[in-house]
């Protein structure tokens, strides 16, 4: 593997505890609980400000029309001779990456009330804006074309909340030993504060939830995640809408993949992937799913990395199997046992580990940055922001873009 | 965890009651309390639980002395067990990275206390609850930066 990261990374200063990159906004949360939004542009300005076209340029590819950089276009402009080269070359050659200060432009405070507790996760989707805390989970609204405007807080959940999800039209929370509690969605924009709480407890314990494609995974104590089958109708999408055609109005009951997942491993040692490790036995020290990246699960086994794809299609079994793309992961020099917490990012994974954060790429792993950080954001649900990473930092606020050549 | 012969706990350091016998180590702690340093938690070839082992250079005295840190400063749960944390840019208490250390309460008067490095990450999880009104603590007396604290917070440690 000789792949290269080219990076850009816009720090901006503050105290700040949690981040999303939402629409036109970048949305703040400072330490003691208050929203404040920072208009994408009101950054964009600085960059043209540097006098440096190229910066704005590949800040437009790498984080705010990262749209771009995923489409067909590109990807086919990119195919000609030169053109990968000359967008490269805008880069130091010696790391690879711009580091831009963002000290001009000044987050907005909104006057809504204060998180309770402190943010342990949030969720924002299709203006409706979730954030777990370590006293409960709570709802607010932004709305885009009035960013400033105050809306109510209202708490929906009294339990301590880990992790929220939101998508296809449906909010999951994780409570720890109170449960994996779910909710479609309030679809009021009238008097959405008065709508009762309809949460309900889809499982007896969680301690984080992620979506693989329409359907849950939940994480818990145990080797391998519970899958949650999602049940769905679906809907007409309107244009101006982020919700997908489908929406998610109930799980079945969780079931076990662990037979699935190992067995997937096994397989693949008698299939064959060039592996030397797969020759030893899978009783001995037995693999455990770190995270996924949608329906990618990156598994711990043997001291070494694996992926396993999961598929469902409709009405019938699910599937697991070897990813093909990730065959060289196992001789990545990266201690499983290390990773603190796993994000999906694009097709691939962001690692964060007790002291750096790590993009675990198809073609090798590359180190985003060198100290630990507070939280790290990615949007693979997200349009227009798939492939950019909000990290929270001790002094600040990082967004980063990256190409892989 | 290191400790220098200076730092003001030097003189409440930990006293070892003699050889290693029984499995393990046995110290006074500086609370006075009877611990015991086990050998199952200081190298992979004496566990069947490879996650859970001290730093090879963190002495048993240190591990002793982390237990004292613990026990002084009351950092415990309510199920009195107590926890330990490495001040930030001191050394891994275990091999696998891990930050904080636990130490089980004794379940009879007069049995020693003993502890090993724990992590709440997915692939090492313990499934003892980290207190978040410790992570708190840590963090309010500068042990811990806020990225560690939200880390522990989040189970990511």
């Amino acid at each position: 593997m000789c792949a290269k990261l080219y990076m850009m990374r816009l720090d901006l200063p503050g105290l700040w505890s949690d981040g999303w990159l939402y629409k036109e906004h970048l949305i703040l949360w400072s330490r003691d609980g208050h929203m404040y939004i920072l208009p994408v542009d009101h950054i964009t300005r600085q960059l043209r400000g540097l006098e440096r076209p190229p910066h704005e340029v590949l800040a437009d590819f790498l984080i705010f029309r990262n749209d771009w950089k995923a489409s067909e276009q590109f990807e086919r402009l990119f195919s000609l001779q030169g053109i990968e080269e000359s967008f490269t070359a805008n880069f130091p050659k010696a790391t690879g990456e711009i580091v831009i200060p963002i000290d001009e432009a000044t987050p907005i405070p909104i006057g809504s009330d204060r998180i309770p507790g402190e943010i342990l996760d949030s969720a924002i989707y299709d203006n409706r804006v979730y954030v777990g805390s370590t006293h409960g989970l709570f709802e607010t609204r932004f709305d885009p074309d009035s960013p400033i405007a105050r809306n109510p807080l209202i708490d929906r959940m009294p339990q301590r909340v880990s992790a929220v999800t939101a998508g296809f039209s449906a909010i999951n929370g994780s409570a720890g030993e109170s449960g994996l509690w779910f909710s479609r969605m309030n679809r009021d924009d009238e008097t959405w504060w008065d709508a009762r709480s309809n949460f309900k407890r889809v499982a007896d314990y969680s301690r984080g939830n992620s979506f693989a494609d329409v359907n849950l995974l939940n994480y818990t104590d145990e080797a391998f995640p519970g899958f949650l089958r999602s049940e769905t109708v679906k809907e007409r999408p309107q244009d101006a809408s982020v919700r997908e055609s489908r929406q998610i109005t109930g799980y079945r009951q969780q079931a076990d993949i662990g037979t699935l997942m190992t067995s997937a491993l096994t397989s693949s040692r008698t299939t064959g992937h060039g592996d030397p490790d797969f020759s030893l036995g899978i009783d001995d020290e037995g693999p455990e799913v770190l995270g996924n990246s949608g329906k990618r699960l990156l598994v711990a086994w043997k001291d070494s990395l694996r992926v396993i794809d999961l598929s469902l299609h409709r009405d019938r079994d699910l599937a697991a199997k070897a990813d093909k793309s990730y065959q060289g992961i196992a001789a990545l020099e990266i201690d499983p046992y290390a990773i603190l917490d796993t994000h999906a990012f694009g097709k691939s994974f962001l690692v964060e580990l007790s002291r750096e954060v790590q993009l675990i790429h198809p073609h090798g792993s590359f180190t985003l940055i060198s100290e630990p950080v507070a939280r790290i954001r990615t949007f693979a649900r997200s349009r227009r922001y798939r492939e950019v990473v909000l990290l929270v930092r001790e002094t600040g606020v990082s967004l980063l873009g990256m190409y892989v050549a | 965890m290191t400790v220098s012969d200076d730092s003001p706990s030097a003189a409440r350091r930990c006293r070892q009651l003699g050889p290693p016998r029984d499995g393990g180590v046995l110290f006074e702690s500086c609370g006075n309390s009877p611990y015991k340093s086990l050998d199952v938690h200081r190298s992979q070839s004496g566990t069947k639980q490879p996650k859970s082992i001290w730093n090879s250079e963190l002495s048993r005295a240190d591990e002793c002395h982390t237990f004292c840190e613990a026990e002084l400063n009351e950092w415990s749960d309510e199920n009195g067990n107590c926890w330990a944390v490495a001040k930030d840019g001191e050394m891994d208490f275990g091999t696998h990275e891990e930050r904080v250390a636990f130490f089980w309460e004794p379940q009879n008067d007069g049995d020693p206390w003993h502890g090993f490095p724990v992590a709440g990450r997915r692939g090492l999880a313990f499934r003892q609850k980290l207190p978040d009104a410790l992570i708190e603590r840590w963090y309010e007396s500068g042990l811990i930066s806020f990225s560690r604290k939200m880390q522990m917070l989040k189970g990511r440690w």
